[in-house]
Order: structure tokens, then sequence, then C-alpha cells
């Protein structure tokens, strides 16, 4: 239980999270990305095994795939820090209505790309095939919910700080990343 | 950027990133599945092979060449010992009906007889004109003893067998490290020469001496090895990567854990484990990339010594409640492996367009060229997985 929710958290990276979205969307919507890639986090964990079988994989062969993925994701954390998208407006057409406007930044640039990531979906499969659909679904409940009070509380501090929060969930990453890989080459 | 580059970049990133693991980290394991039957019979084809090419003095046909059709030069004793304990193995697993099996194995013993030395307290198995006995040898002739004992209950070389393991009882220092090769001119072993085949091989040749002969005092030694082994070796034989996947090792564990395995004995089969089932895993997905990511697929003798890994290290953990965890991955994996050795193995048809198919049918080959030793592992290891080594049925 407790490294499947040490992996989802590195996964979800919630200040990452809060940084690129805080000024962008509202927080109705953001609750509704965050509620709406939990679910996807709980379905993933749930449906891990016939996944694999698809796949033709076995959970320890995925689990050094899913390090790898994090691997990149925490490389890229530690040495770009947040990702900055363009302003929310930018990515809208004039011609969309002020609500539909609002709730159009739900696909985009909440749930993609800042939430549902190749990380989150490789985390969520890997725990779920190790360790069953419960720490799965209460690691990404607890990632998703300490990104969404990130995003409500990033307003209030000074955005360095947050930054470099960035860089130090990309640097446990790291290590959680090669934990993964070494474990999945060392499994039967 | 508008939010239709945002889904068609982020589409872009997904797509690439999944087809570059799928060709690689994740690309299928393809795992072909044999029945026990299926598994005996192929090692009965490997054992096929090698009686096909055995010459009238007892030796094998050492290596093979299916383009030109031509025999390659070199032979080497250890190996020779080796196939002949295969082709016991098989003797025992059929129950000692097969007497044209037998009557090879016991060619390729006389072979070995001719070629015993005094050495130590004991005798080695020696090549003619070499000054040094190799530890290899005189372990692998012995386990090729118990082998034929298991096949025939015929105890007529026991005296022989005792010999060798008294040789190799003085090769193994206080340590539990064991010395490789013994100075017939000077009449001792050679200090500090160790090989990473040959502790192994002695160690289970012994602990097979100790089930044989319980009241002798051959398991001291032999637990010596296996604590070596476990605790030491890889690190002061400078072994990169340990374990080093040594199934001889894990043949000596499953010799011994019946009567029980200490810790360090059972981490030790755990992490072997680890390393056969990664090795195994990774051979399964090789004929799904594109391009040889690590190293083309394995010889026969790779594959098949994985296999003989996993078989005894299985066994090891249907007697041993501290590794019950790895039961269900072991079984899984070791019959992944006898399933890619079926499949690779040469079949009658495919041999019929060689010019010498009886030296082609049953071998395995990797650029057209095949060894005796490739043989004789993926026999034992078909047998493994069979569950006809050490103890019958899984």
């Amino acid at each position: 239980m407790r490294s499947g929710l040490i992996i989802l958290f590195v996964a979800v990276n919630p200040p990452a999270v809060a940084l690129t979205l805080w000024a962008r969307v509202d927080r109705t919507v953001l609750a509704a990305g965050l509620a709406m890639t939990g679910a996807l986090a709980v379905v993933l964990g749930l449906l891990s095994d016939p996944i694999l079988d698809l796949l033709s994989v076995n959970p320890a062969t995925f689990r050094v795939t899913a390090g790898a993925v994090l691997g990149l994701a925490a490389a890229t954390w530690l040495s770009r820090g947040p990702r900055l998208l363009p302003l929310e407006d930018d990515l809208v057409t004039g011609e969309e209505t002020r609500d539909a406007k609002r709730w159009s930044a739900l696909i985009v640039p909440v749930l993609i790309p800042t939430l549902v990531t190749p990380q989150l979906v490789a985390a969520s499969i890997a725990v779920g095939a190790d360790e069953g659909v419960l720490p799965a679904a209460v690691g990404a409940i607890v990632a998703l919910g300490l990104a969404g009070t990130a995003a409500v509380l990033v307003a209030r501090g000074r955005p360095g700080v947050w930054s470099v929060g960035v860089r130090l969930v990309g640097l446990v990453g790291a290590v959680v990343a090669l934990g993964m890989v070494v474990d999945g080459v060392k499994s039967v | 950027m508008t939010r239709r580059r945002v889904l068609l970049s982020t589409a872009v990133v997904w797509l690439v990133g999944f087809g570059t693991l799928r060709l690689s980290l994740l690309a299928p394991e393809s795992c072909p599945r044999v029945d026990d039957d299926r598994a005996l019979e192929a090692a009965t084809a490997a054992a096929g092979w090698i009686e096909a090419g055995q010459q009238a003095d007892g030796r094998y046909l050492y290596e093979y060449d299916r383009s030109d059709a031509e025999a390659r030069p070199g032979y080497n004793i250890v190996r020779h010992a080796g196939v002949t304990m295969s082709l016991y193995q098989l003797a025992a697993a059929r129950d000692g009906d097969d007497t044209e099996l037998l009557a090879a194995a016991d060619t390729g013993l006389e072979y070995m007889l001719d070629r015993l030395e005094p050495a130590g307290d004991g005798r080695a198995l020696v090549d003619r004109g070499s000054s040094e006995a190799r530890l290899g040898a005189g372990a692998l002739m012995a386990a090729a003893l118990a082998a034929r004992r298991d096949a025939t209950g015929d105890p007529r070389y026991d005296r022989e067998l005792r010999a060798l393991g008294r040789y190799m009882t003085g090769q193994i220092e206080p340590s539990g490290r064991a010395l490789d090769a013994y100075d017939l001119v000077e009449d001792a072993p050679l200090p500090d020469q160790t090989s990473r085949y040959s502790a192994g091989e002695a160690g289970w040749a012994i602990a097979r001496l100790n089930t044989l002969f319980p009241d002798e005092g051959w398991d001291a030694p032999a637990r010596r090895v296996a604590d070596y082994l476990a605790t030491a070796r890889d690190k002061a034989e400078g072994m990169d990567f340990a374990p080093w996947p040594d199934q001889w090792a894990a043949y000596l564990l499953s010799e011994l854990a019946p009567s029980g395995l200490n810790s360090d004995q059972v981490t030790y089969a755990r992490a072997l484990a680890g390393r056969f089932g990664m090795l195994i895993r990774s051979e399964s997905q090789k004929s799904s990339w594109p391009v040889p990511v690590v190293d083309p697929k394995a010889r026969g003798a790779g594959l098949g010594v994985w296999v003989e890994g996993l078989g005894s290290l299985t066994r090891v953990a249907a007697v041993d409640d501290r590794l019950a965890d790895l039961r269900p991955a072991l079984e899984d994996r070791l019959n992944c492996g006898a399933g890619l050795l079926a499949e690779r193995q040469v079949s009658a048809q495919k041999a019929d367009d060689y010019d010498q198919p009886d030296l082609v049918q049953g071998a395995w080959f990797r650029d057209g060229l095949t060894r005796m030793d490739d043989q004789q592992h993926a026999l034992s290891g078909l047998l493994a997985a069979a569950g006809r080594i050490g103890g019958g049925q899984r």
C-alpha cells in the first residue's frame, strides 16, 4: 500500500499540477477534472490484469516500463521545472460562449496534458497489477486531492517555492522510478 | 497554440512513446505452452542428436555446422561429462527402460572411466596428457554416476563415485571456496584458481553423494559451498551484477532444500530466481524486437541453463515455504522457457532440408552452429520443466 501511494504521488506531482493550472481554470472545472482523472486511475487499477493480458506482458515487465516512463517525467521536472502552458485564452476560439469556454478547459489543459499523463496511466496500471486496486485508488485519490489543494493554495505562496517543490517531487520520482526498474528487473 | 494543436501534439507524444515502448521494454512476451509429455518428447529428440553423433570411443559430436554439413574441431572433457550426465538424467526420467539411451550413456561413461587419475584422497577425471585435473570434469562425472544410479539402481560404480567425492572435497577450502584445478605433478590443488562454473558443479555433486550415502559426511562440504556461493562468491570472484545466474548453484540448493536451507541460502535462491526469471522474460520478448536490443536470441545452452536454474528453484520453492510467494511465477517462467526451447528445436521435418538430417534434428542452432552442450542444457532444462529431475513430479 505504501509504495503504491508514493508511486502515484510522484506520478501526479501535485505542485506541478498546481502551478500549471491554478490561474487558468476555475475550481469547479478543476474539481471535475480531478474527479475524472481519479476515476480513470481507479478503472485502470481495476483493469490492470486484463490490460497486461492484452499486452502479453507480466507485472514485473510492466513495472520496468512504468519505471522508465516515470523516470522520464521525473527527469523533465528536474531539468525544466513545472510545465508552462499558453494562457487559457489562447487555447480557445472566440466563437465559444463564456460558459462553454470555461468548461472547454476541462479537456485542454486540465485533463490533457496536465492530469491524464503517461506516467499516471502507467503508474495506475503498475500499482493495480502489483498491489491491487485499493492502493491504486487510494494513491490516486490522495495524490489528486493534494494536487487540488495545492492549486488552491498556490496563489498564496511564492511561485519560486512551488517550483522548488516540483523539482523536489521530481527528485523523489526519479528515485522511485529507479526503484521500480530495479525491482522489476530483479523479479521472477 | 490552439486547443487542437495541444491535443494533436499530445496524441503524437502518446503514440510515439507507446510505440517505442512496445518495440522494446513493453514488447509482448511470447511463451509457447508445453505440457510434460511435449517437454519429454523434445528432451528425447535432443538425446537423439547426441546419440546420432556419438563415436565408437564414446566421444560425442562436439560442434557441428549445418550450413556446410561439417563437424568443427575441438573437444572438452568437462562438457563430455555434462552431456553424459544429461543422458542419464533422461534415462532416469524414462525409468531406465530405454536401453539404447543407456547404452549411449554407458559408452560415454567408459570414455571417462578410462581417464580417471589419482588426485588427492580420491580420483579425478583428467584429459589425456594433461597435468591438471579440472574440478568441473570430476564434478559432472560424479553427477553423471549419481544420475546413472537413479536410472538403473545399479551400485556398480559407487567406488568411483566416492573417489570422485573425496577428490572434490579436497578442493573445497574451509570458507567453502572451491579450487578449480589439481596439479597432478605436484600432487596438490593449485592455489587461488577458481571457476565460476565448477564451484556449483562440485557443491551439487557432493550434495548428490550426500543424498545417496547420507551417513558418510558429505553434507558439511556441500553446505560450505552453498554458504560461500550464497554470501561471498559473487563479490570475492568479481562477478558483475550479482547474483551471477549459476544454475549449478540452483541444483545444489534444490538438493539441499529437503533437509533445510539457512536464511542466506533462501535469500540467494530468491535472488537467483529473479535473475533467471528476468532472463526468460526478456528472451520471450526478443521475437517482438525489430532489432536485437540487447543481444540476439540465446543459444540452446544459454536458454537451457536458465530453464535448468528455474527448474531447480521451483523444486526449492516447493519444499521451502519461505519462497512460497514465488511458486506461481517460477512455474510460469519455467514453462515459458521450456516452451521457447521446444519451439526453437529443429524438427524432423525441417532437418530434412539439410545434408545430414540426423545431425540437425533435435538440436538448437545459432548462426548455423550447434555444440553438444546446447543439447545437454536444453535437455536437462526440458526435463526440469517436465518435473522429471530431482524428486519426481512437481
